[in-house]
């Protein structure tokens, strides 16, 4: 469990007024993978950084210069890409039938290998053959 | 493939030689010893003794054998340059209750330093926080949030913590691999005390998109930034001959290389199919998670075909090390638990030979101690337990006296030292002879250090005998007699705090010097060298934390290493970062959420 919660679509899913800056935040940020939801969550959840001469609604509204609205963009805490590895749990002390296992298997083998010439080839002659 | 084959070839050359090496001074030095033994009678206590010997013997030819080979081999160092990588890379910094401030401090120099990169926009930065005190949390996350801000480095630099350390570092890592680590071809593992340049980061990156079966790639970390005389002691040893002895790994590992856990670059695919560990059946210290994962992720990833390599000529890569012997001594302990839990895997499935030896060779880094100890134990008992000598035998009217063995017993102490000393003797030798004196202070000073170096680090070897020993028997007794609380920044200690971690010491050290002159006085010159160092141990520990007396050697020239004349650029700037904070209020404005 993490404080940056996996950010998961809006519960609401409504728009909040600010869909028009995310392509903006993914250009600067080099996000494209965050989505709509995610940077709902972002400007609902956290604070950001702001230069002078750039207050709140003036950077919600658009204003200010592109390299002012890229610093108050780079200040946003965003969650991280959300792309997981699968990573299997290698088990370093297995019992010792399993540690083992290939070797009596080997073992298993070899013997057959030598026991089987020395079987009896030819099937038993049935009784009512041997009878005749 | 031929070329490879060829270097394969070669490394089994050289892990033969250095085994027929190693095993002919055991076997020498073990010759010896039984031919002294036997002058007054053979008995059961001298097997033990041939035994223990035997073994404490191999151990350190096997240490001198690496150092020569460092010597022998030449510095493979590869020209830094190359194309800009194309695979993205993680840098994680994963920590756990440490100080905020220095290490939010050390990962802005990092970040600089890679900021200058032309392939700065292949970097991302992720703090995995597993602390567990809720004021150092808070103070992490205001620390993230202005180290952000500062930088402008949103989308960049990640902070997260998990409430339930599961696994520790090796679950804070397997966290990141499976909420993120798809996204990144390599991740650059770090500690909290770890500073590396961006150069060389860059370099990693680029020979592992060279070599695409690389799975780790090891940096030689340098210790830095100790100020005490233990910590320039270490500094010194070090950078004079950690560089040699690294080299020599090298050379005999191979592809089976070492992970020290910190400053390695990991391709994180290969990482993420082999590297997970189920926890080991059983309660601690042996069963649950495995605590010291480097060197069992090193081995899961060699079992797999992954190269696993140390490249020594990885320069510009950092960290800090325990300023004083106690603080030395905790941080063993930790180790001692993980490694000695190491038995338990030392046989896993399809592990490499060459794994299954670095892992016995972790163990054995801690059981040296309790086997030198018992040695020293089974010596003061065998004049004890020997039979009276024989003079008259029956078969002759005169007296037959036992041979002495003196000159036997003096040319095995030599053999023995000069395995210890005679590879730093030779380093010491190189560095005059090819000039690179100018780095630690000229040759005088560099000879005058290396003199203080040797006798100071042999009067300290007794101590770290004795808490090994300790850390031994805790880890197989389940127990632990807790350490005294550091007490100061700097690295320095009291009188009475260095007293009363080695009290105990001083009482072992006091009782075998009494115990030699009442019972065996033959012994006791012998056991001087060690049992004196143990009964002034306070002083030998309160004096090598002073930081007074570690500047008063940096005034004067001694234990100089390079970062003293040229300093660390990551380093200064880090130093800068902090100094920034103390004076600096925050520069931003924060607004309110946008609700």
């Amino acid at each position: 469990m993490t404080d940056h919660e996996t950010p998961g679509p809006d519960a609401s899913g409504e728009p909040c007024g600010h869909e028009p800056l995310f392509p903006e935040i993914r250009t600067v940020l080099k996000r494209p993978d965050l989505s709509d939801a995610v940077l709902r969550d972002v400007l609902a959840e956290n604070r950001l950084t702001l230069c002078a001469g750039l207050d709140l609604n003036g950077f919600l509204s658009g204003a200010g210069t592109a390299d002012t609205r890229a610093r108050v963009i780079r200040s946003m805490v965003v969650p991280p890409p959300q792309h997981g590895l699968k990573m299997p749990a290698h088990d370093l002390s297995p019992p010792l039938s399993v540690r083992f296992g290939p070797a009596v298997a080997w073992c298993r083998n070899v013997l057959e290998a030598l026991i089987a010439p020395g079987k009896r080839r030819t099937a038993p002659v049935a009784a009512h053959i041997r009878n005749r | 493939m031929a070329l490879a084959t060829f270097e394969g070839s070669q490394t089994a050359l050289r892990r033969l030689a250095m085994v027929l090496c190693a095993t002919s001074l055991t076997v020498a030095a073990s010759f010896m010893f039984a031919t002294v033994v036997q002058a007054d009678g053979f008995d059961w206590l001298d097997v033990v003794r041939i035994t223990l010997m035997a073994i404490a013997a191999f151990w350190l030819a096997w240490g001198g054998c690496i150092a020569f080979f460092g010597i022998l081999f030449p510095d493979e160092s590869h020209p830094r340059s190359g194309p800009v990588p194309e695979g993205r890379t993680a840098v994680l910094l994963p920590i756990y209750n440490e100080a905020t401030g220095p290490v939010f401090a050390r990962l802005a120099a990092i970040m600089r330093s890679v900021g200058q990169l032309k392939a700065a926009d292949q970097f991302d930065f992720f703090v995995l926080s597993d602390t567990t005190r809720l004021e150092v949390a808070e103070k992490e996350r205001q620390a993230y949030e202005a180290l952000l801000a500062q930088e402008g480095a949103g989308g960049r630099l990640f902070y997260r913590r998990r409430e339930k350390n599961i696994g520790r570092k090796a679950g804070n890592i397997a966290d990141f691999v499976t909420t993120s680590g798809g996204a990144y071809e390599y991740m650059l593992v770090l500690d909290a005390d770890s500073l590396m340049e961006g150069e060389t980061i860059l370099e990693m990156v680029r020979r592992m998109e060279a070599d695409p079966r690389l799975g780790l790639l090891q940096s030689l970390p340098r210790i830095i930034g100790l100020d005490t005389l233990f910590g320039r002691l270490l500094q010194f040893a070090t950078s004079l001959y950690g560089p040699y002895f690294a080299r020599g790994l090298a050379a005999v590992q191979g592809g089976e290389g070492s992970f020290w856990g910190h400053n390695a670059l990991i391709r994180t695919r290969a990482f993420a199919a082999s590297c997970g560990m189920a926890p080991l059946q059983g309660e601690p210290p042996f069963g649950g998670h495995i605590l010291s994962h480097d060197t069992i992720e090193a081995a899961l990833l060699a079992r797999d075909g992954w190269t696993v390599r140390l490249d020594p000529d990885l320069t510009g890569s950092y960290e800090e090390a325990p300023a004083n012997m106690v603080d030395y001594a905790k941080r063993d302990r930790r180790w001692c638990q993980g490694n000695l839990q190491h038995g338990r895997v030392l046989v896993a499935p399809r592990f490499r030979f060459w794994s299954r030896l670095a892992i016995l060779q972790g163990i054995f880094a801690y059981l040296a101690s309790p086997i030198w100890f018992l040695f020293l134990i089974a010596s003061l008992a065998a004049p004890l337990a020997a039979p009276a000598p024989v003079y008259f035998d029956g078969h002759s009217p005169f007296p037959v006296f036992p041979h002495p063995e003196t000159a036997t017993a003096l040319a095995l102490l030599f053999g023995l030292v000069a395995l210890l000393i005679l590879p730093k003797l030779l380093l010491a030798i190189r560095a005059l002879a090819d000039g690179s004196t100018a780095e630690f202070g000229g040759p005088l000073r560099l000879l005058v250090s290396f003199l203080l170096e040797t006798v100071l680090t042999s009067m300290l070897a007794p101590l770290h005998m004795m808490f090994t020993c300790r850390s031994v028997v805790q880890v197989l007794t389940g127990a632990d007699s807790g350490w005294p609380a550091a007490e100061r920044d700097d690295g320095s200690l009291s009188f009475a705090t260095s007293l009363s971690a080695t009290w105990w010491i001083v009482v072992t050290g006091v009782a075998g010097i009494l115990f030699s002159n009442y019972f065996v006085p033959e012994l006791f010159y012998w056991l001087l060298p060690v049992a004196v160092p143990m009964a002034l141990a306070p002083v030998l520990i309160w004096s090598t934390a002073s930081v007074s007396l570690g500047k008063a050697t940096a005034r004067i020239g001694l234990f100089a290493v390079p970062a003293d004349q040229k300093p660390v650029a990551v380093a200064a700037e880090m130093h800068n970062v902090l100094n920034a904070a103390a004076t600096e209020p925050a520069p931003a404005l924060v607004s309110e959420a946008i609700a």
